[in-house]
């Protein structure tokens, strides 16, 4: 047994930091005859898989890894890895670097793991595409020597249209990807359909205010077998609704959906969610979504949740028939019979909303509940309204709930409203976790705008393309 | 009930429950009953193992933690497990910090390795390499030619990043 989860241990950190497991030092002594006795034990003394462990739980901070890079010689070896591990690709000169640093240093072909395809630095003018059919080679040369890249991330390319034999079908041989991450993109449907067709081992597709037209070639998508692929987000993009609908039902045939967040308002209109819903299939455990005060209800399919996140006030109905009356009564949400909702998040319904809300859920079984509001408005609710929340809180419906996150968006001074807060909550105690936290503001109304007019303005310059 | 001698020789006595959190004692029981010999645990003091019983007589009826797939990265596991008496509990001195860290691996209860190393990079984050080295008491070790490897390494890293 011990064997075994000191294996497992090792498995993941060899997969953090992308290195064969043999790799990995081998356990320095044998712990059952072990006598060496504990005393005056600093960070310099802790084992180096200790300390790759610990390494590990920095995540993304990079200027932290960075930092710990240049600590001691034991951190030095252990972060390395960590520090190469993303790169950024924004042009032929880049790429040509990189090949020759890879000269340099073999070890960086195990290290690096995802690549971001960049294109913000650049004016956005009549531009030659960043990477283009003449580059092709040096981009073949690239994927050659990094033949462990599992997340492939593009950023602002613009000039994304044409099929997938462009300069970026070079990234095709990379057979280990298991993320694709598209953000503010334009092109061709086919490129995109091309991408998640090449990796078999894609487990999530997250696309943000980008545009990809589809014309009539929507056999090829149809084709498409991602068997691993379980994750898809889709915000602030502009989709026919038919074509996305039918790509999504090809897909679902392939895929067992774990994870979808989608945002309804800016991305698909799509009044067909949820027969969407009903495509997804009942292995969906977190669903995220995001649609304005109108149109019909969505029904959320009695699928045993792990996790929704509803923003904005909504329309939400379970699929066993409710008397409509009480549908209109409510105007927020119903979850009724799905009661196995673990993590409920709410986002920008103030506190009388949430009130109301909670009045109308019939499920006993939150165990994580979170609320995500602006600072302004955490700053102006009452304690007051605090103190509502925590006796609801307090009652029987919510026996389960061992964890109350309180999500705080934009700049502002959290410590007044954390105490605002806190002084509200006297109620929680050790079980009923309270959890105060600054997250960043999502992208604005603006910018989500801007996404939907470039869509728009490429239809009316180029007709034969629809975003 | 299962005993256990520690290193300096002080021995402890608890429920099987408790005891059986730690992968390295259930091993040495068998998973089987009540163990009449007290197991010797050479590489863990008295003070630390008051801890580690502590912890694991808390974390008694938790639900056992879900296998986690080979090849699952760190940052998509499941870290929730820290709730505010988990947070209470590791805020220690430094040194026995390390120490509940390796007696931690030393008797296999993950969930605790888990507390403890997320505590020790929480500490370090944001930090530059002198605060690190500071807080930690650790000796640099580079050679000048070393140092200045280093900070090209970490130039080049940051272009590449950016």
């Amino acid at each position: 047994m011990s064997e075994l989860r000191y294996h497992l241990r090792r498995c993941d950190i060899s997969t953090l930091l992308g290195t064969p497991r043999h790799d990995i030092p081998e356990r320095p002594y044998n712990l059952r005859s072990c006598n060496t006795v504990a005393t005056s034990y600093t960070a310099a003394h802790l084992p180096l898989e200790l300390t790759l462990y610990i390494i590990g739980y920095l995540g993304n901070d990079t200027t932290s890894i960075r930092a710990c890079y240049r600590t001691c010689r034991q951190w030095y070896h252990a972060a390395r890895p960590l520090v190469f591990k993303a790169v950024k690709i924004n042009g032929l000169i880049r790429i040509q670097e990189l090949l020759k640093m890879i000269r340099g240093t073999p070890d960086l072909r195990r290290w690096i793991k995802e690549i971001q395809f960049d294109d913000s630095s650049r004016p956005l003018r009549n531009n030659p595409p960043l990477i283009g059919l003449a580059d092709r080679a040096a981009l073949e040369r690239l994927v050659e020597k990094l033949p462990g890249i599992i997340c492939l991330d593009f950023h602002l390319i613009t000039i994304f249209i044409g099929e997938f034999d462009s300069a970026f079908g070079a990234l095709a041989a990379l057979k280990n990807v298991r993320r694709l991450n598209f953000s503010r993109c334009r092109g061709h449907f086919n490129t995109l359909a091309g991408f998640m067709q090449a990796y078999p081992l894609l487990e999530t597709v997250s696309i943000a205010e980008s545009g990809f037209a589809t014309r009539d070639q929507i056999e090829l998508v149809q084709h498409i077998r991602v068997p691993q692929l379980s994750a898809l987000s889709i915000i602030g993009c502009t989709y026919e609704q038919d074509r996305i609908r039918k790509w999504f039902r090809s897909a679902s045939r392939h895929a067992k959906w774990r994870s979808l967040n989608i945002d309804i308002l800016h991305s698909c209109y799509m009044r067909q969610t949820n027969g969407l819903l009903r495509d997804a299939g009942p292995h969906l455990k977190s669903l995220t979504i995001k649609f304005p005060d109108r149109g019909p209800d969505i029904q959320i399919p009695n699928y045993r949740f792990k996790h929704i996140h509803v923003a904005h006030s909504t329309h939400l109905s379970a699929p066993t028939p409710v008397p409509v009356s009480r549908i209109v009564a409510l105007e927020r949400i119903n979850l009724q019979y799905n009661t196995s909702i673990h993590h409920l998040t709410l986002h920008n319904l103030d506190i009388p909303g949430i009130l109301t809300l909670l009045d109308q859920l019939v499920t006993a079984d939150i165990r994580m509940l979170s609320i995500r509001l602006s600072h302004e408005t955490l700053a102006e609710t009452v304690v007051k309204d605090y103190r509502a929340l925590d006796k609801r809180l307090d009652g029987p419906d919510f026996d389960e709930l061992d964890e109350f996150r309180v999500l705080c968006e934009g700049r502002g001074d959290l410590s007044k409203v954390a105490k605002k807060i806190r002084q509200g909550f006297r109620e929680m105690s050790a079980m009923d976790i309270l959890y105060i936290e600054q997250v960043p503001t999502p992208p604005s109304e603006w910018v989500l705008q801007c996404a939907w007019r470039c869509g728009f303005l490429a239809d009316k310059l180029s007709p034969g393309l629809r975003f | 009930m299962v005993t256990v001698v520690v290193s300096d020789g002080v021995t402890f006595t608890m429920e099987q429950d408790v005891a059986f959190q730690c992968g390295l004692i259930a091993d040495f029981a068998g998973g089987g009953g009540d163990q009449e010999e007290p197991i010797p645990i050479q590489a863990v003091n008295s003070t630390v193992m008051r801890k580690v019983i502590e912890y694991c007589e808390h974390h008694r009826n938790d639900p056992p933690q879900p296998e986690v797939p080979e090849g699952t990265p760190l940052e998509r596991k499941d870290r929730r497990g820290r709730d505010a008496w988990d947070k209470q509990f590791i805020q220690v001195e430094q040194e026995l910090l390390f120490e509940i860290i390796l007696a931690a691996n030393y008797l296999n209860i993950k969930p605790l390795l888990d507390l403890g190393c997320s505590q020790v990079a929480e500490m370090m984050k944001g930090k530059t390499p002198a605060e690190i080295q500071q807080m930690f008491n650790i000796v640099n070790g580079f050679t000048a030619d070393e140092e200045a490897q280093n900070g090209e390494g970490e130039e080049k890293a940051r272009n590449l990043n950016s």
